[in-house]
C-alpha cells in the first residue's frame, strides 16, 4: 500500500469535549489520521483513551449535550462531514460509512424482526421495492453466514445467539455497500472461537469490495496483530504512535506502546514468571497531565515531559511517534 | 496434598414457563465433572460462555442454592481440611459457615461486587466481623495490613468504591477475600473487566499472594493467554463437561481433544507474522444447554465425529500425560 493514494477519510485536528460537573473533559484532543482505500486500520487504547469518541465523532453520533465537537475536520470524499446538515449526514450514515458496535444485543431493536431491521436500512437509502429489499436482505444474511437465511428473516433478535447477532449487525452495516466500516470492539463480547469467525468474516466481506476500508477499534493487541495493516495507539485523547502493524510490534517506540506490548503474557514465556507492568492507573480525562499525557506512568520520562507535549514526528516512513525521546 | 476433590458433580437449573411458572425443562449446566485441586496449585477452568465453568466455581463455594431457587446439585465436593474431610455439596447454609472462611471468591466485576455505601475499611472489615473474634482494634490493624498487601494506602481506606479505578477496586476485592485467611480462592474472570495494562498488575499480585499465603486458586477465565500464565493445570470445559485436563504446558502446546485444539487455535496472537492458517474453524455455534446433544456434546461441531459418538458420554482417559474425553485421539494425521 503506497502512501501516495488519495485517502478515503482524512481526520484533522479533531477535538471532542464533554461538559461535566467538574469541567470540560477533553475526550478527544487533536486527533489526525488518514484511512486509505482498501486498508484495515486499527485503533487501540484503554478505556477513556478516546477511541470510541473518535469513531462516534466521525459520524456525528456524539450526544450533544453533554458532548461537543469543538474543532477539526473530517474529510470524506472531499466533503467535511462536520459541516453537513443533519439530512446530509443521515445519507452518509449506513450508506457511505457504517458502524458496528460492541453489544449486538443492545444495538438491535428487540421488537422488530431481523428482516425488518435490514430492510429498513435498504429502503431508507435506496429507491427499491419491498420485494427487492427483502431479496437483498436475504442475500446479506447469506453473505454473513447465517444458515437458512430466508427462514430467519421473521425471527427476532432474542432468537439468535451472540455470534449470530453480531453477524446480523454486520449484514445491516454492509447492506448499502459502504466504503468505510467502523467496527467498535466488534468481538469483545464474543467467545474466542466466535471472535475468530467474525473477524474472518469482516475481512472476507471487505476483500470482496474493492477499496472498502475498515477502522477497527479494540483494546486487544492480538486482534490488531492478526487483522490490521496499520495501527494507531491512543492515550489520553491523543494519538501517541501510528505505524504499519509489523513495525509497531517489532519496533515500538512510544514508552506506552512498549509497556502495553511487554505486559502481554508471551506464548513462550516461562509460566508463573512475573509479567511486566505499566505502573499506576489510567488517568481520568478530567485530570490529564499538562505535558505528555503518559508522563505520570512513563518509565523513561524526562523533567520537561511534565510541562511539554511533543508533536507526532515521522521517524521512519509511516511510523509516527509523539515522544521527546525521538525528537532530535 | 489434595485440598478439594470434586466427584461427578452435576448441577441442573430448572427452566420455568407459563402463568404458574411450572418447570418445563432443565439446563444441565454441569453434567458430571470431576477434578482435584492440590494445596498451593492453580487450576485454570477455561471454556466458552455457557460451558458451566462459573457454575463449577459457585458449586465449590456452595452459593448456588442461595442464588437460584430449585437448583439440583448431585455428586460430591470433598474438602480436605486440617481435621478431616467434609462433603460441601450436602451442607446447608449454617453447616457451611465454619468452612466459608476457608474458601473465598474474587468476582469479575469490581464495580458491582463492592457495596457502594461502605468505605474500603468497612468492606474489608466485614468478613473479619463475621468470621473472627478479633477486637475492633485488632480488626483495624488487620485491615491496614491487608490493604498494604494489595498495594493500597492507609489514606485510601476511608474512601468509597466509586473513588477508585477498576484495577484498584479489584485490589479491594482481593483484600476482602484474603481477610479470613482462606485456603482456597475462586477467581471468576478476575481480570476480564480490566484494561490491558492493569491486568498484568493484578495477575502479578495474585501470584505474589499465592506464594506468600500458600493459596490454592481455581482461576476461571475465557482469556486463555492469562490462564496459561497463572495456572499449573488447566481443565477445558464444553457444555457442562471437562473434555481435557492436564498440565498447563501440555494443554497449551499439544492439546489432544478436538475442542481444545480448536479453542486454542482460535486465540489471536500478538504477532503479525503468526500463521493464519493454523486455525481450526468450528462450524456453527455452541448448542443451547437446554438441547444438549446426546453422547459427546461436542459431536455436532467436531471435525472427527463418528456415528457412535452419539451413544454415550466419553469418559476421561489418561493419554500422553493428561486426561482426555475422546476415544479417537491421539489420531495420526490430525496435527
Amino acid at each position: 500500500m503506497s502512501t501516495k493514494q488519495t485517502p478515503l477519510l482524512q481526520v484533522r485536528n479533531l477535538q471532542t469535549h464533554f461538559k461535566t460537573e467538574a469541567g470540560w473533559a477533553k475526550a478527544v484532543d487533536g486527533v489526525s489520521f488518514d484511512i486509505l482505500p482498501g486498508e484495515v486500520i486499527g485503533m487501540v487504547g484503554e478505556s477513556g483513551s478516546g477511541k470510541s469518541v473518535t469513531a462516534l465523532s466521525i459520524l456525528r453520533l456524539i450526544p450533544d449535550p453533554p458532548g461537543k465537537i469543538i474543532g477539526g475536520s473530517v474529510l470524506y470524499k472531499g466533503q467535511d462531514l462536520l459541516k453537513l446538515s443533519w439530512e446530509e449526514i443521515r445519507h452518509v450514515r449506513g450508506n457511505e460509512i457504517s458502524m458496528i458496535f460492541q453489544e449486538p444485543m443492545t444495538s438491535l431493536n428487540p421488537v422488530f424482526t431481523i428482516g425488518m431491521q435490514i430492510m429498513e436500512v435498504i429502503l431508507e437509502h435506496n429507491k427499491v421495492s419491498r420485494k427487492e429489499a427483502f431479496d437483498r436482505s436475504v442475500r446479506m444474511l447469506e453473505l454473513v453466514g447465517i444458515p437458512g437465511p430466508a427462514s430467519r428473516m421473521n425471527d427476532y433478535p432474542h432468537q439468535f445467539s451472540g455470534g449470530m447477532r453480531q453477524r446480523v449487525m454486520i449484514a445491516i452495516a454492509l447492506a448499502c455497500d459502504p466504503s468505510l466500516l467502523i467496527a467498535d470492539e466488534p468481538t469483545t463480547a464474543l467467545d474466542v472461537t466466535i471472535q475468530a469467525q467474525i473477524l474472518e468474516l469482516m475481512l472476507k466481506v471487505k476483500d470482496e469490495r474493492k477499496d472498502a476500508a475498515i477502522l477497527l477499534i479494540t483494546h486487544n493487541l492480538a486482534v490488531v496483530a492478526e487483522t490490521c495493516h496499520r495501527v494507531m495507539v491512543m492515550y489520553g485523547g491523543k494519538i501517541q504512535e501510528i505505524a504499519p502493524v509489523r513495525e509497531l510490534f517489532k519496533n515500538p517506540l512510544h514508552p506506552y506502546t512498549k509497556g502495553l506490548l511487554a505486559s502481554l503474557p508471551a506464548v513462550d514465556e516461562k509460566r508463573h514468571s512475573r509479567l511486566r507492568t505499566i505502573p499506576g492507573n489510567v488517568p481520568s480525562i478530567l485530570d490529564l497531565p499538562a505535558g505528555c499525557k503518559f508522563v505520570t506512568r512513563c518509565p523513561e520520562r524526562l523533567e520537561k515531559c511534565f510541562t511539554y507535549e511533543p508533536e507526532l514526528i515521522e521517524v521512519s516512513p509511516g511510523h509516527w511517534v509523539r515522544c521527546v525521546l525521538v525528537e532530535k | 496434598m489434595k485440598l478439594i476433590e470434586v466427584q461427578d458433580l452435576r448441577v441442573r437449573f430448572p427452566v420455568t414457563g407459563g402463568v404458574f411458572a411450572r418447570k418445563i425443562g432443565e439446563v444441565r449446566a454441569v453434567d458430571g465433572v470431576s477434578f482435584t485441586l492440590e494445596r498451593g496449585e492453580t487450576l485454570g477452568l477455561v471454556g466458552e460462555s455457557g460451558c458451566g465453568k462459573s457454575t463449577v466455581g459457585r458449586a465449590v463455594i456452595n452459593i448456588l442454592r442461595s442464588m437460584s431457587h430449585g437448583v439440583e446439585i448431585s455428586g460430591k465436593i470433598l474438602y480436605h481440611h486440617k481435621n478431616g474431610v467434609v462433603d460441601l455439596a450436602g451442607l446447608s447454609r449454617s453447616q457451611m459457615r465454619p468452612y466459608r472462611s476457608d474458601i473465598q471468591m474474587i468476582f469479575q466485576d469490581p464495580y458491582s461486587s463492592l457495596n457502594p455505601r461502605m468505605t474500603v475499611n468497612q468492606i474489608v472489615e466485614e468478613p473479619l466481623k463475621i468470621h473472627t473474634k478479633d477486637s475492633a482494634q485488632g480488626r483495624r490493624r488487620k485491615v491496614a495490613e491487608l490493604l498494604g498487601k494489595v498495594g493500597l494506602t492507609a489514606e485510601q481506606s476511608n474512601r468509597y468504591p466509586h473513588e477508585f479505578s477498576g484495577g484498584q477496586r479489584q485490589r479491594i476485592g482481593i483484600a476482602r477475600a484474603l481477610a479470613t485467611n482462606p485456603q482456597i480462592i475462586i477467581a471468576d474472570e478476575p481480570v476480564s473487566a480490566l484494561d490491558v495494562s492493569i491486568q498484568a498488575q493484578v495477575i502479578n499480585l495474585m501470584m505474589d499472594l499465592q506464594d506468600e499465603f500458600q493459596l490454592s486458586y481455581i482461576f476461571i477465565a475465557h482469556d486463555l493467554s492469562v490462564v496459561r500464565h497463572i495456572s499449573d493445570r488447566i481443565a477445558v470445559m464444553y457444555l457442562g463437561n471437562i473434555v481435557e485436563v492436564g498440565p498447563a504446558e501440555l494443554i497449551y502446546n499439544a492439546p489432544l481433544h478436538p475442542y481444545s485444539r480448536a479453542l486454542l487455535s482460535a486465540v489471536p496472537r500478538p504477532d503479525p507474522d503468526a500463521p493464519k492458517d493454523r486455525r481450526i474453524q468450528l462450524g456453527g455455534d455452541v448448542p443451547s444447554p437446554l438441547r444438549k446433544p446426546s453422547g459427546c456434546a461436542f459431536r455436532t461441531r467436531c471435525p472427527i465425529a463418528r456415528p457412535s459418538c452419539a451413544d454415550a458420554v466419553p469418559p476421561l482417559e489418561e493419554k500422553e500425560g493428561r486426561w482426555v474425553a475422546c476415544p479417537w485421539v491421539p489420531q495420526s494425521g490430525l496435527s
